[in-house]
């Protein structure tokens, strides 16, 4: 069969730069964010928190605090003994008994002010029975203190394998291929160890919501939050309510990057709430709380690949060992992804992973912008780098030489096709962006060397096989248009995007379509979440079949009017014509309300589109093997970054970061390259100072941005340059799929590879500050 | 206590409390929510507001402290309904993506702009680098500030 | 917001704010960037805050090569540099040093008093003036007193203050022409405290060379390495030399292990900038 795929859609405005709709709202301060809301009457809460990593709550004495006046409400964890969590139920919404971190909610306040809900606060006293605690993974694993010790009991999907006596809650396992044989094939074998620790989202708004319960039952929400109706789903479920007696409204969000996915810290506010129905109540996290609140989970990987002479790798056996801090919830997925992608984006004929999510004493881990993939291609770059230099191959020849190209299979038995996507392509632009080929110029009377390096990447959405998307497109009395998708803006300039989609889809400017914000659950078609980089694959698709729905209302009801078959007749702009005889038309306006005759009698009636959509063709993966179709489409990458580094003090400068990625259809290039831009930055942060750092006995030590630092305007590299490989994705009409998260993936190991140019010596622990760089430096000198 | 200070050309009197920072008086009394709370520790200058001509982060300055001082504050900026240059500098740049810290860089940008109309790479760097954005990586930030002088170059 | 109450009070005259300081845990407040942030934090927690920047004795400025450079406490770190050239001119390593504290914003209401009497070791401002040998004029019902600032830190957060006494100003003298760096290691590139910090001053480059090196980060207060500047005095920076005063320094101090950098890498760094500044200098004779 031989065939040749081509787009339903006219591209008219996709591809074409368009500013961002929200502009304006937000130059002028005038876009609300949650912590920008206020209610007539309202009500503050604060949050009473564990001093300690680990230890059974005795007794809590809430006795002064509710004599203080102005408090309205008290909630401790027997108020709400519940547990919530998106694929493992493990996260109490106020612990009850025994606390996992420092910094776990053991009780709450609403008061008439801030300052008596804090002031109460302090007046709670707990007292606790301090227990041993476990900081390292690789240490809790050996069961000496056991986090959860019901880990057994939780509800969970049936996707994921605990293992309850070595505190691992969920252990993904890849067996392709056959890796004894394949070693035994090998003329080379490399190993290594890899790691990094706990890294925060910081959004530069902290976690906040509002919640107001009424009496008659419903409760109202609004947070700052990635995932309206996800949120709505475990409120729901947690506080066991039917789903329409639940509303979550979402205005702006001020970042999110993954920790303001699934569900936060609603459940608290909400407790006070079931309290004191009737008036509103505000919790807006402090900048010291919300670094305590969700992190991205450290991780150890050991890495062996075994390769021929010529650089094929022939097997591959990796250990990942996430630290997955005291809850798992959300990052039970990040540790199964992490592993069904490993490798990343090349052909390993015998693969064994193991991928181990393991609870600690620290901040629980959850979901964060590259889902697992910036640990995974730091563990596995860094070790195809280790490769090349072991074989004296260059480390973009060794790339080159083993990505994924149509035809061959990944990691889970999928077929790469045609329209997977194109990682050489990727790999080769980044290098001519960075000159690859050229040696970087060494400044002259000088003690600093520079370097460049480059990685590649790979990652798809990590989502249920039934994550669904809907659209909803109304049309009014002057053919104008309201578009409701219920993907949150979190920054990421998705409702401009869609705007030129739906334009397209619907044959009209863009300025006559307004996407509906906030997104709110009672009024918006359902969305499953904005994570995953899925929204213009899944959104695409949905928007596409509810504009055909639209127009197929629009051409039915010209077609009467006109005479004319529907399938000769096409909407453009502000007009339905016959296609053979353009000057054969009727507006718009006149007809999407439904036709009046001039005699009045009317037909049709207002036009409103309908478009759902699930991914197509997912199954679970084999829980033994990995094997299945877990993911729906891929987007490829490569990085590279050239560096300098001052011998003397270790110190390190950006000179530049490069980043190319194959999205399929780039819609818009305004939006696609801020993403990539903001996303290398953040990448650029834990690779070379970002981490969550405890003490030895678990007590955090970067507590707000005073130690937890990250990039300023004076860290970014001299010059940062991208570009895009486009693919057309033909499980999409727009042949698009997500770059939210990739720019973040690939930095590290980029950057890694940059100063083993540079210095020949590899740092393989994140993030890479001066003190690494130099120990590096003289255990070679050492070793020489 | 009652303090009075001059916001965005107009008096004002607010009663306040000590323990009170002028960033609360603004937004939870003034309802001027532009200004946003990052870190209430003087970190990340979502909270910048000028004051007496100089930019300074509003949670580090107790309410009593304001008074008689002359605050501008991002609701200022508009003249009319006119966007001031530096807010359509910023528009057509797109330097922004969740905007939560965009107020903050517009009146760092203003107040260095008044001083400073032509300032090079270096000096920009240095007077943001107390306002952080997580979104952006600073490149549209850093077209934006030259935009805006360019602007208002052309302008006054 | 801050969780406890306390009184405030903006006295117009010294005299007043004495008195007010006198109460019992009274503090004052100047630009309050060190001083809220512990409020907040409830660190410290006033009953009576008394804000000094209503008396004008506070803001004098005056500067001639002959008595040196004296300012008011009330002076911001921003005002400091940039309206009052003399200070980039004849105190090039205070300039420096002073550029570096917090962002922008943070040095349009913090000073250099208020740098030193919260006594930091990270402090920004307090190497430069441990090698300009600054003194600092303090003031309480009791009288009035000159402190060296070598002899005003006594600890991390503690300083020669009594009850109810402050600084009132900071007289710096003229040595005489010299050259400096302040050089900040720091985990990020602006806006943050330093992991070491060092100043090195040279008075009269071309004549008796007189360098003076103080470090901050590596002790429980900035430190002036005296030991050092000694050894190097009079002797011709060869190489040789240099290095072992680079490693007089680096006996000297006796850093910790903290969220900013280890105890190592700070020891490691009180070597090499030594020589790292003065090569960058050029003041070391290569080749010898
Ligand atoms: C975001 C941020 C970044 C920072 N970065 C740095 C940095 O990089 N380097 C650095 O060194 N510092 C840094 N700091 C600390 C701080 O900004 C400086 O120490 C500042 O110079 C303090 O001055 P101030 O006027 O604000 O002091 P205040 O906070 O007003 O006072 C500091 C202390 O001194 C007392 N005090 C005030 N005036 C007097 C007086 N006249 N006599 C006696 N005692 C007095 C106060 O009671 C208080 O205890 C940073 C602070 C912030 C918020
Ligand atoms: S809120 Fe003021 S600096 Fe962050
Ligand atoms: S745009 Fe989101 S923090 Fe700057």
């Amino acid at each position: 069969m031989k065939y040749k795929y081509q787009s339903p859609i006219k591209f008219q405005y996709v591809g074409k730069p368009m500013n961002r709709v929200d502009g304006v709202e937000k130059v002028t301060g005038h876009a609300k964010y949650v912590t920008d809301m206020f209610f007539p009457n309202m009500l503050y809460a604060a949050v009473k928190r564990s001093p300690i990593p680990h230890g059974i709550i005795k007794k809590i004495d809430t006795s002064k605090a509710e004599a203080l006046a102005g408090v309205r409400a008290i909630v401790t964890g027997k108020d709400v003994p519940y547990r919530q969590g998106i694929y493992l139920v493990d996260r109490p919404i106020i612990t009850p008994d025994r606390v996992r971190y420092v910094g776990e909610p053991v009780a709450a306040v609403a008061a008439d002010t801030l300052e008596i809900a804090r002031r109460a606060v302090e007046l709670i006293e707990v007292e606790y029975e301090e227990l041993p605690t476990v900081q390292d993974p690789r240490e809790s694993m050996k069961g000496e203190v056991l986090i959860h010790p019901d880990l057994a009991n939780y509800e969970r999907l049936p996707i994921y394998n605990i293992e309850p006596e070595k505190n691992v809650f969920h252990h993904h396992k890849t067996r392709k291929g056959d890796v004894t044989k394949g070693f035994e094939e090998a003329d080379v074998i490399v190993e290594g160890d890899y790691s990094l620790p706990q890294m925060y989202h910081a959004p530069l708004e902290p976690h906040a919501a509002i919640s107001y319960w009424e009496h008659d039952g419903k409760l109202t929400v609004w947070s700052s939050a990635q995932s309206p109706f996800t949120l709505r789903n475990l409120i729901a479920y947690a506080f066991k309510l039917p789903r329409h007696k639940v509303r979550v409204i979402a205005p702006y969000v001020g970042g999110g990057f993954g920790g303001k996915a699934g569900i936060n810290m609603e459940g608290i506010v909400i407790a006070l709430s079931e309290k004191v129905k009737g008036r509103h109540i505000k919790l807006v996290y402090t900048r010291e709380e919300d670094i305590s609140t969700v992190v991205r989970q450290g991780m150890f990987a050991h890495i062996k690949t075994g390769v021929k002479k010529d650089g094929t790798i022939v097997a591959m056996e990796a250990t990942l060992i996430f630290d997955g801090g005291a809850y798992a919830e959300y990052g039970t997925n990040v540790v199964r992804a992490a592993g069904y992608t490993l490798p990343g984006p090349y052909y390993v004929p015998n693969l064994k992973t193991d991928s181990y999510g393991v609870y600690t004493n620290h901040f629980l881990g959850g979901a964060f912008r590259g889902f697992g993939h910036g640990e995974l291609h730091w563990a596995t770059e860094r070790n195809l780098d280790e490769v090349a230099q072991t074989l004296g191959i260059d480390p973009l020849e060794l790339r080159l030489k083993n990505v994924l190209k149509p035809g061959l299979t990944n990691s889970m038995g999928q077929t790469i096709h045609h329209d997977t996507g194109n990682v050489e392509a990727c790999l080769k632009r980044a290098a001519e962006l960075i000159e690859y080929d050229k040696k970087s110029e060494q400044p002259e009377n000088s003690r600093k060397v520079r370097g460049k390096g480059i990685a590649g990447l790979v990652k798809a959405p990590a989502m249920p096989t039934n994550a669904g998307s809907a659209v909803i497109i109304k049309f009014h009395e002057d053919a104008t248009v309201t578009l409701q998708a219920s993907i949150q803006e979190i920054g990421q300039g998705f409702n401009t995007a869609v705007t030129q989609m739906a334009a397209d889809a619907l044959h009209i400017s863009p300025d006559k379509i307004h996407f509906v914000m906030p997104v709110d659950t009672d009024v918006n078609p359902y969305e499953w979440q904005t994570v995953a980089s899925r929204a213009l694959w899944t959104v695409g698709n949905a928007l596409y079949r509810a504009a055909e729905d639209a127009l197929n209302q629009i051409k039915n009801i010209a077609s009467q009017v006109l005479g004319v078959a529907p399938y000769n007749l096409e909407v453009e702009d502000d007009r339905v014509y016959v296609k053979y005889r353009p000057e054969k038309y009727i507006l718009l306006k006149d007809i999407v309300m439904g036709y009046t005759y001039p005699d009045g009698h009317s037909i049709g009636g207002p036009v409103i589109g309908r478009g759902s959509f699930t991914p197509e063709m997912l199954t679970n993966l084999d829980l033994e093997t990995g094997q299945g179709n877990a993911a729906a489409e891929w987007t490829f990458g490569a990085q590279a970054a050239e560096v300098e580094i001052d011998l003397d003090t270790g110190e390190l400068k950006m000179l530049q970061l490069v980043g190319v990625f194959d999205a399929g259809t780039i819609i818009n290039p305004i939006t696609a390259g801020g993403q990539v831009v903001g996303g290398m930055i953040q990448g650029m942060g834990p690779a070379l100072f970002e981490g969550v750092k405890y003490n030895d006995k678990g007590y955090p030590l970067t507590v707000s941005f005073t130690d937890y630092k990250i990039p300023t305007i004076a860290d970014i590299p001299d010059e940062i340059k991208y570009d895009f490989v486009q693919t057309f994705e033909e499980s999409s009409p727009f042949g698009a799929k997500g770059v939210g998260e990739h720019p973040m993936i690939s930095v590290p190991p980029a950057i890694a590879s940059a100063i083993y140019d540079a210095l020949g010596v590899n740092v393989d622990e994140l993030p890479l500050t001066a003190d690494r760089i130099l120990k590096a430096l003289e255990k070679k000198k050492n070793d020489n | 206590m009652k303090i009075t200070f001059t916001v965005n050309n107009e008096n004002v009197e607010v009663d306040v409390k000590p323990n009170e920072t002028l960033l609360d008086v603004l937004r939870e009394k003034l309802y001027l929510t532009g200004a946003k709370e990052g870190c209430g520790n003087g970190e990340c200058g979502a909270c910048t507001v000028i004051y007496n001509g100089r930019p300074v982060n509003s949670c580090l300055v107790l309410a009593p402290e304001a008074e008689g001082a002359v605050i501008e504050t991002v609701e200022g900026l508009t003249k009319g309904n006119n966007l001031h240059p530096i807010q359509e500098a910023f528009l057509e740049t797109n330097a922004f993506q969740c905007g939560y810290c965009t107020p903050g860089f517009i009146m760092s940008t203003k107040a260095m702009l008044e001083k400073v109309p032509n300032p090079t790479k270096e000096v920009i760097v240095e007077r943001l680098a107390g306002n952080l954005c997580r979104c952006t990586g600073y490149t549209v930030i850093l077209d934006a500030v030259k935009l805006a002088a360019q602007k208002m170059g052309g302008a006054e | 917001m801050i969780t406890f109450s306390y009184d405030y009070v903006k006295p117009k005259t010294l005299n007043e704010a004495l008195d007010a300081l006198n109460e019992d845990d009274a503090y004052p407040i100047l630009g309050g960037t060190d001083l809220i942030v512990k409020m907040r934090a409830g660190r410290v927690k006033p009953k009576l805050v008394v804000d000094l920047k209503s008396i004008d004795e506070l803001f004098h400025v005056d500067f001639s090569k002959e008595s040196g450079l004296t300012f008011g406490a009330g002076l911001k770190l921003n005002v400091l540099i940039e309206e009052f050239d003399y200070v980039k001119e004849y105190y090039p390593t205070l300039y420096q040093g002073i550029r570096v504290v917090g962002g922008y914003q943070t040095r349009n209401r913090g000073t250099v008093v208020g740098n030193l009497c919260n006594a930091s070791p990270a402090s920004d401002t307090a190497p430069a003036l441990l090698t300009y040998n600054a003194e600092l004029n303090l003031i309480s019902k009791n009288g009035e007193r000159t402190v060296k600032i070598t002899e005003f830190f006594t600890g991390p957060g503690k300083t020669v203050l009594e009850k109810g006494e402050i600084v009132k100003s900071v007289h710096i003298p003229f040595e005489g022409e010299n050259i400096g760096r302040y050089y900040k290691v720091s985990r990020i590139k602006a806006v943050d405290l330093s992991t070491i910090g060092m100043a090195l001053t040279i008075i009269d480059p071309d004549g008796t060379r007189d360098i003076r090196v103080a470090l901050a980060s590596v002790a429980p207060t900035p430190i002036r390495i005296f030991k050092a500047e000694e050894f190097i005095k009079g002797k011709e920076l060869t190489m040789k030399n240099v290095e072992e005063f680079a490693q007089i320094i680096h006996d000297s101090v006796n850093p910790i292990t903290d969220a900013r950098g280890t105890a190592e890498y700070r020891k490691r760094m009180a070597k090499i900038l030594p020589i790292k500044l003065l090569r960058e200098m050029k003041m070391i004779k290569e080749g010898l």
